[in-house]
């Protein structure tokens, strides 16, 4: 090879990197070009991406989200290694957005914890708790993410209350009398936030505002709402507290029927009882691993009373499985969803064609699938109910993981005790022109004691 | 022979195979970040090059999820953006956010300096508005609108019990544009009707005077807006004739705004001095100077009063006047915000607030703010000289020391000065 040919190979070999190079990063931008979301195009990001503001462009979810990262990790101060950690924090965001005190998310210690609950498993002090929408509005409405601090919340939005679902009995909750129904309002001197003492203020502020009220009258009721929000927790931050761990201890105060109780109350790994038959009662968690032990246990008998009590948690896609034990095979409600126009049935395709006469006990601690189990059957003739007023809790729920061990609720629909009727139907039988077979469970849950 | 073609081929097809791939990551690269998998993935139309569910994958699948499953309707055009905003905050900087179209327009509202209106800072009061000041330049003024006015309807609306700001919003309007004010005056039996034509109003942001029976200046400073700094002149002229012997400057509550007008007034104390230094990601630095030739003398002890709420060009004021030693801060830690922020314009008029770069004082300090899982502040701030807590025992009116026990410290410290 002479010194000229050399050259030339040389030449050609740099002109191939060169128009590599460039092949590539024009292939990059046609990549990152897709679905361009910035309106500036002197930006690298889309140096040849000509738009015109508006606000009908609708750039589909997955290319803004793409167009989004690829902004932040070129122009966020700091370099940007979790791409997961960015999916996660939008999941956060849409289950926020959703306003729902039952659909949730949750962080991977908190989801954890969560679906140890589910098998009977608690740490903390021993209970299960839930929010109470303070109103019937929504918390927060369409894009407004939650506050993140304290104060902020007492600004704007209105803050559901901690309450106690259920208590593991035996355990250090139990034994400080926690009871079930009971709100949470100061752990460790930190204030629950609780929207009746907002509003009470804010009703003060206006008396004052219109030189009703003078400053000396509200200046102490001033004084305390703001040493209280100097250290408040919002409610999510309560529940954690309570929730998590299995060493050191709680300063608690909570409010037992109206009137404020306080203790110290020790965090330690506890256990719901599990399936037991003792004396003819069962205890019924419900899971997937009763399914069996039910089945055994209803052998041969007569009547067997089924104990659903202290069951504020537990897995929905159980509940066919139990019902199917429980009684024949057939239709036991209905799921509505405001998103269909037609609600689903609520059945069974295999079932027990000669169960024993059931009794079930239950209380305000009957809630969620428990509750959902206890409606069908004593709302269908095929079980008494026996006991006090249930929780009032008849969501369907989804209970989603995602890869970083954090995860959600995510509310499906709401069990029905009557049939499957078109959204119109339904919609009668709630202002009362039919009497439904839900309004009919609902007084013999009331009065629960009387119906033995 | 064969051979050696083939090898000669390979070796092309290697080396322009690989430059073009440092060409596709290359952007990767110059953004300090490792390859982009996401990209390769799109443009492979694949998931298979990662073990884990890619990012956008595990994004899309909730979002369908939601969408599909919940128990209500969403619509999908506020989870987006839900997903968006929500995303953006993992990142776990306050400062660093996505605003969708109806919050994007209201911020570009709140950033304009300007607006349309009457020129009159309003209080609530039980038959109204209250008028606390009326700006001396303003059209409400010129109109007859005094301090201590109450108005009590607009456009013929009875306005008692509103919110004071659906007032203001119901006050301001297009210039050029009249609205109608029934008005309660001092002395005057009857309520008056006054019209006043909107005019473009540049808001007062410092406020002056001498505290009554001392030779020391109280000056307030709202904000650092662009005009801030003309005003700060003409008070510093107007306190100065007085014959002021020392000075209290406010920043309370002040927070921030526009670092070139913090700087315009720095450059009143110090000249061609670092003002901040700014990190961006990739490395590069940037530095902030004062002006040359636009000294004052200021011979006259200064007092800074800050408090939690004074953030930003607030900070960075009070911060480099102090790191060069020419005042003493008086008050509670400030609020702590050591960044920069970008706002880029999306096109669906969405936009997104991204902290580009990080700001450092003179003295090389980092400020900015940390907290605790309550939200409680740990670290970050300015810290004052003189430390004093705000006493609200008794209902305070600031700027009077009577009331108003911070600014009584730093009236106390000058006088010890003088």
């Amino acid at each position: 090879m002479n010194d000229v040919q050399k050259s030339w190979l040389t030449a050609s070999g740099i002109a191939v990197c060169v128009l590599g190079v460039y092949g590539g990063s024009q292939l990059r931008d046609s990549v990152d070009m897709r679905g361009a979301i910035l309106a500036d195009r002197s930006s690298p990001v889309v140096s040849t991406w000509v738009a015109s503001r508006d606000t009908k462009v609708e750039i589909p979810a997955v290319d803004y989200y793409n167009q989004m990262v690829g902004l932040l990790k070129q122009y966020y101060v700091q370099p940007i290694s979790n791409d997961q950690k960015l999916a996660v924090g939008a999941v956060r965001g849409m289950v926020a957005s959703l306003g729902d005190s039952q659909s949730l998310f949750m962080d991977p210690t908190e989801f954890h914890a969560f679906m140890n609950r589910q098998k009977g498993i608690y740490e903390g002090i021993g209970v299960d708790l839930y929010l109470a929408p303070f109103d019937k509005k929504p918390a927060t409405k369409g894009l407004v993410p939650p506050p993140e601090d304290a104060e902020e919340a007492v600004a704007t939005i209105k803050v559901p209350r901690v309450v106690v679902g259920g208590v593991v009995p035996g355990s250090p909750a139990d034994k400080a009398g926690i009871a079930v129904g009971d709100f949470i309002s100061d752990i460790d001197g930190h204030w629950v936030i609780d929207q009746e003492l907002i509003d009470k203020f804010r009703h003060m502020q206006g008396l004052f505002n219109q030189k009703k009220m003078t400053y000396a009258q509200i200046e102490p009721f001033q004084r305390e709402i703001r040493s209280k929000t100097e250290r408040a927790l919002l409610p999510i931050k309560a529940m954690d507290r309570l929730l998590l761990g299995n060493s050191g201890s709680v300063q608690l105060q909570w409010v037992h029927g109206g009137q404020s109780k306080s203790a110290t109350v020790d965090k330690v790994e506890t256990q719901m009882p599990g399936f037991t038959d003792a004396s003819g009662v069962v205890r019924l968690p419900i899971s997937q691993t009763s399914v069996d032990s039910l089945s055994s246990a209803l052998a041969g008998k007569r009547s067997v009373t089924i104990d659903l009590r202290n069951s504020p948690e537990g897995d929905y896609e159980a509940v066919p499985a139990l019902l199917a034990e429980l009684a024949p095979a057939g239709t036991y409600g209905s799921v509505e969803a405001d998103r269909n126009d037609f609600p689903e049935s609520f059945s069974t395709t295999k079932g027990n064609q000669h169960p024993p006469e059931l009794t079930l006990l239950v209380d305000k601690s009957t809630r969620g699938p428990a509750e959902i189990l206890a409606i069908s059957l004593s709302s269908h003739g095929k079980a008494t109910l026996r006991g006090s007023l249930t929780g009032g809790d008849l969501a369907l729920k989804q209970y989603v993981a995602l890869p970083d061990g954090s995860g959600y609720t995510l509310v499906t629909g709401k069990y029905r005790s009557y049939p499957p009727t078109p959204k119109q139907g339904a919609k009668q039988a709630k202002s009362g022109a039919n009497p439904d077979p839900k309004y009919a469970f609902a007084a013999a849950a009331v009065h629960g004691d009387r119906i033995r | 022979m064969k051979v050696k073609t083939f090898f000669k081929a390979l070796v092309f097809v290697i080396v322009l195979v690989d430059c073009m791939a440092f060409g596709f990551f290359w952007r990767d690269i110059g953004n300090h970040q490792g390859p982009s998998t996401a990209a390769l993935e799109r443009l492979l139309g694949s998931k298979v090059l990662s073990a884990n569910l890619p990012s956008d994958e595990l994004f899309n699948r909730n979002y369908q999820r939601i969408l599909s499953d919940y128990v209500k309707p969403v619509k999908p055009l506020d989870l987006k953006y839900a997903g968006i905003a929500g995303m953006v905050a993992s990142l776990g900087d306050p400062h660093t956010m996505f605003m969708p179209p109806q919050e994007a327009e209201e911020f570009n509202d709140e950033t304009k300096a300007n607006f349309g209106g009457v020129g009159a800072r309003l209080t609530q009061d039980a038959l109204g508005a209250g008028v606390f000041s009326s700006f001396e330049d303003g059209p409400a003024y010129a109109a007859g609108l005094r301090k201590g006015n109450v108005i009590t309807a607009v456009n013929g609306a009875n306005i008692a019990g509103k919110e004071l700001d659906a007032v203001v919003d119901m006050i301001k309007g297009k210039p050029g544009t009249v609205v109608h004010l029934t008005v309660v005056q001092a002395g005057k039996e009857k309520p008056v009707m006054i019209s006043i034509k909107r005019a473009l109003i540049t808001a007062p942001t410092v406020d002056g005077n001498v505290i009554p029976g001392t030779n020391i200046g109280y000056m307030s400073i709202l904000q650092f807006s662009e005009p801030t700094t003309g005003q700060f002149d003409k008070e510093i002229s107007a306190l100065e004739a007085k014959n002021i012997k020392g000075l209290v400057i406010d920043l309370r509550g002040n927070p921030g705004g526009l670092l070139e007008t913090a700087t315009d007034m720095l450059s009143r104390f110090v000249e061609d001095k670092v003002v901040v230094t700014m990190k961006f990601r990739d490395g590069k630095v940037e530095t902030d100077r004062t002006n040359s030739g636009e000294l004052h003398e200021f011979n006259y002890p200064i007092a800074i009063l800050i408090d939690q709420d004074s953030a930003s060009a607030a900070e960075i004021f009070s911060g480099c006047l102090h790191d060069y030693g020419k005042v003493t801060l008086v008050g509670t830690h400030s609020y702590g915000k050591a960044s920069v922020q970008n706002v880029f314009p999306l096109v669906d008029r969405a936009s997104a607030k991204i902290t580009i770069a990080r700001y450092f004082l003179p003295g090389g300090e980092y400020i900015g703010r940390e907290v605790d899982e309550d939200g409680v502040m740990t670290k970050g701030g300015l810290e004052p000289d003189v430390k004093v807590e705000l006493n609200t025992d008794k209902q305070v009116t600031f700027g009077d020391p009577v009331s108003d026990n911070q600014l009584a410290k730093a009236v106390d410290l000058l006088k010890s000065k003088i």
